[in-house]
């Protein structure tokens, strides 16, 4: 008895060991130079995580905000990923589509994928020049007709938004999907711009009405009224939560916070901050540095009246 | 003692109280009288048995204690719980006060001593009810040692976790005769397995819980283990690798037999539903067949418990609505006659179920 429990002592003692040296085997490893990608973020980029226990959790976490581009024509319902790149991505993609084909699309489960996220490059730039422009069209037409009160509405919205693009809104877009991080990488070869992190992908499929352009009365059968679109979208639960060392909790506690007479409801009371990220060789991102910064006084782009 | 556990002890000894009481019947009606040096050498056995088993396995000696004993199990496991989740909240509480090498170092402390700890009670404590709940705190420690190393390092989550936590529940179980940790060892292996199996071919780890079918293997094989690997020391632990087992097949047969899109199969729906319930009452039946056979009678109410789920289930699809309720009611009635009549016949036939040998 004595032995046998001499003997359940070393294997507890040697498992816990042997698990943990793994894990920090694994980390080191990850945290070994060069690193994959650093990139150089702000608040704008990384949110502070909803901790609905936080009285019962004195961590913090930040959140790694990005988004997708946006479509110029948003007519569609619109699916992050084309139904060529889920082809590519190892999904069985329909040449032909009906309801049996699309069923099966629909069926095939979430796979592992590495998305290339770009930090302030075209993309983004890309996304204010679309708000810029919807902003010169909503003025032309307020201007065409003055005494309407929903463009004008409409104008004043548009500025908000661009606003919003150019002080809050993350500068972090996806702008590549692939299964090999080498392939991506030399793609993409700016470590200091575009970062490559964990991701899954699933598959999405959405019809829309196509329409009937005859005369009389439509006589296409129900099935063919509809145009399929099929594609996919991607999440990466992988750098949701950022853990933020203890050693920058009280930097976090004491980071300026944007003066509310500078912005719009969605900048009050936001902690401005900058903060280096690191992504590793496993493609496990940590905080590297914090520090705060001062609030940019830029004021929105165009005026309107 | 050697390959004798808490319950074959329990046993033995509630037989020695009725043949003791069958023996003080048959004297009273003059049907069977012992020597004053038989009954001497009948109650020294015994008393010799009793104690042998009383210090080996702190056995319940009369009604009252099985009683207690019952309801110290009640305590110990609800006070597992509640040791376990405390430790889990100790440890969110403060983790972010300290520093990341000094958290690292708490996670690994609290895991070794919690382990040596479980094992020094456990030499004290022959009941095993302190032992048992050291023991859940132990694996609490272990799951989180593990979970926070991932948060700390921002480590991509991943289905390698299972396998630790399924071997050091399962060491734990062992040493401690801790059916609960058996239970969740088991969970991780399922989970991992069928992780493992629905993860092929770069489709991503939690994907497993979309196809029900990547349970039934492992779940087979759990249920085969006992019969490999003999459990006769370990109290109770062969059952629940049985019922384990059994239910790592019946539930993704009954959630397929309701969900054909979840199958692997690429069928129409209706097809895999049908034939998965048709499976299911199959192996239903299987399970009571072999649960007699075997005098198993975790099994045999297992397969039975299903079989009348499967049964319900389908009746509800078939008559719910195009049936009036008091008729559909009924037919559930004479359902349950139906089955009752059949397992009287089965308990004629068979000694299991508790008829006569």
């Amino acid at each position: 008895m004595k032995s046998l429990r001499a003997r359940y002592l070393i294997a507890g003692l040697v498992l816990i060991g042997v698990v943990n040296a793994i894990v920090l085997a694994g980390v080191a490893w990850n945290r070994q130079e060069p690193a994959e990608s650093r990139l150089q973020l702000s608040e704008r980029e990384l949110g502070n995580t909803y901790a609905y226990w936080r009285k019962d959790n004195s961590s913090l976490a930040l959140r790694l905000d990005y988004r997708w581009p946006s479509q110029v024509n948003d007519d569609h319902y619109y699916l992050s990923i084309s139904a060529e790149k889920m082809a590519e991505l190892g999904f069985d993609v329909p040449t032909e589509l009906n309801e049996q084909t699309v069923r099966r699309y629909r069926r095939q489960l979430d796979r592992d994928a590495l998305l290339v996220l770009e930090l302030n490059g075209p993309a983004y730039q890309r996304e204010v020049a679309l708000l810029v422009a919807a902003l010169g069209e909503a003025q032309r037409l307020q201007k065409s007709v003055p005494d309407s009160k929903e463009l004008r509405e409409a104008a004043v919205h548009a500025a908000n938004a661009l606003d919003y693009e150019q002080r809050r809104a993350s500068r972090l877009l996806v702008v590549d999907v692939g299964r090999d991080q080498q392939t991506l990488r030399a793609r993409y070869p700016d470590r200091q711009h575009y970062a490559i992190v964990r991701g899954i992908v699933e598959v999405q499929a959405s019809s829309v009405a196509s329409e009937w352009t005859g005369k009389g009365e439509d006589p296409r059968p129900q099935s063919q009224r509809w145009i399929w679109q099929l594609g996919g979208s991607a999440d990466t639960p992988g750098v949701q939560s950022l853990h933020l060392p203890q050693r920058w909790h009280a930097t976090f506690d004491g980071l300026p916070q944007q003066d509310e007479s500078l912005g719009g409801d969605y900048t009050n009371g936001q902690k401005l901050f900058a903060a280096e990220v690191t992504v590793g060789r496993r493609l496990e991102p940590w905080v590297v540095e914090l520090s705060g910064r001062q609030a940019s006084k830029s004021q929105p782009t165009t005026k309107v009246q | 003692m050697l390959n004798l556990n808490r319950s074959d002890a329990q046993q033995r000894a509630d037989d020695i109280g009725v043949f003791n009481r069958e023996l003080s019947r048959l004297e009273a009606e003059q049907v069977l009288t012992l020597s004053d040096s038989q009954r001497a050498n009948l109650h020294g056995y015994q008393q010799q048995l009793l104690n042998g088993y009383l210090a080996a396995f702190d056995i319940d000696h009369d009604i009252q204690a099985q009683q207690l004993s019952l309801g110290m199990r009640i305590a110990s496991f609800l006070g597992a719980l509640a040791l376990a989740a405390s430790v889990f909240f100790l440890f969110y509480q403060f983790w972010g006060l300290f520093g990341t090498q000094s958290q690292v170092a708490i996670l690994l402390t609290a895991s070794i001593a919690s382990f040596s700890l479980t094992l020094w009670v456990q030499r004290l404590d022959s009941s095993g009810y302190f032992s048992k709940l050291a023991a859940l705190v132990a694996f609490t420690c272990f799951v989180l040692n593990i979970v926070m190393l991932g948060q700390i390092f921002n480590i991509t989550p991943s289905n390698n976790a299972l396998l630790p936590w399924a071997l050091y529940a399962l060491l734990l179980a062992y040493a401690c005769g801790a059916r609960l940790l058996l239970a969740a060892g088991l969970a991780c292996v399922l989970a991992f397995v069928a992780a493992r199996i629905g993860s092929w071919d770069g489709i991503y780890w939690l994907g497993f819980v979309q196809r029900p079918e990547n349970f039934i293997l492992p779940a087979l094989l759990i249920f085969v283990l006992p019969l490999l690997i003999d459990q006769r020391r370990f109290d109770g632990f062969a059952v629940i690798y049985r019922v384990f087992g059994l239910m790592g097949v019946f539930l993704p047969v009954l959630v397929l037999a309701h969900w054909g899109a979840g199958s692997y199969f690429d069928y129409p729906s209706g097809y895999i539903e049908n034939a998965y319930h048709i499976g299911g009452f199959i192996l239903a039946a299987l399970m009571i067949w072999l649960g007699v056979r075997r005098e198993w009678a975790d099994v045999v109410n297992a397969g039975l418990s299903f079989f009348v789920i499967f049964l319900y289930t389908k009746l509800f699809d078939w008559w719910w609505e195009s049936m009036p309720k008091y008729l559909f009611f009924l037919m559930l009635g004479l359902s349950a006659v139906l089955i009752l009549l059949v397992l009287r016949r089965l308990r004629r036939r068979n000694g299991l179920l508790g008829g006569v040998q």
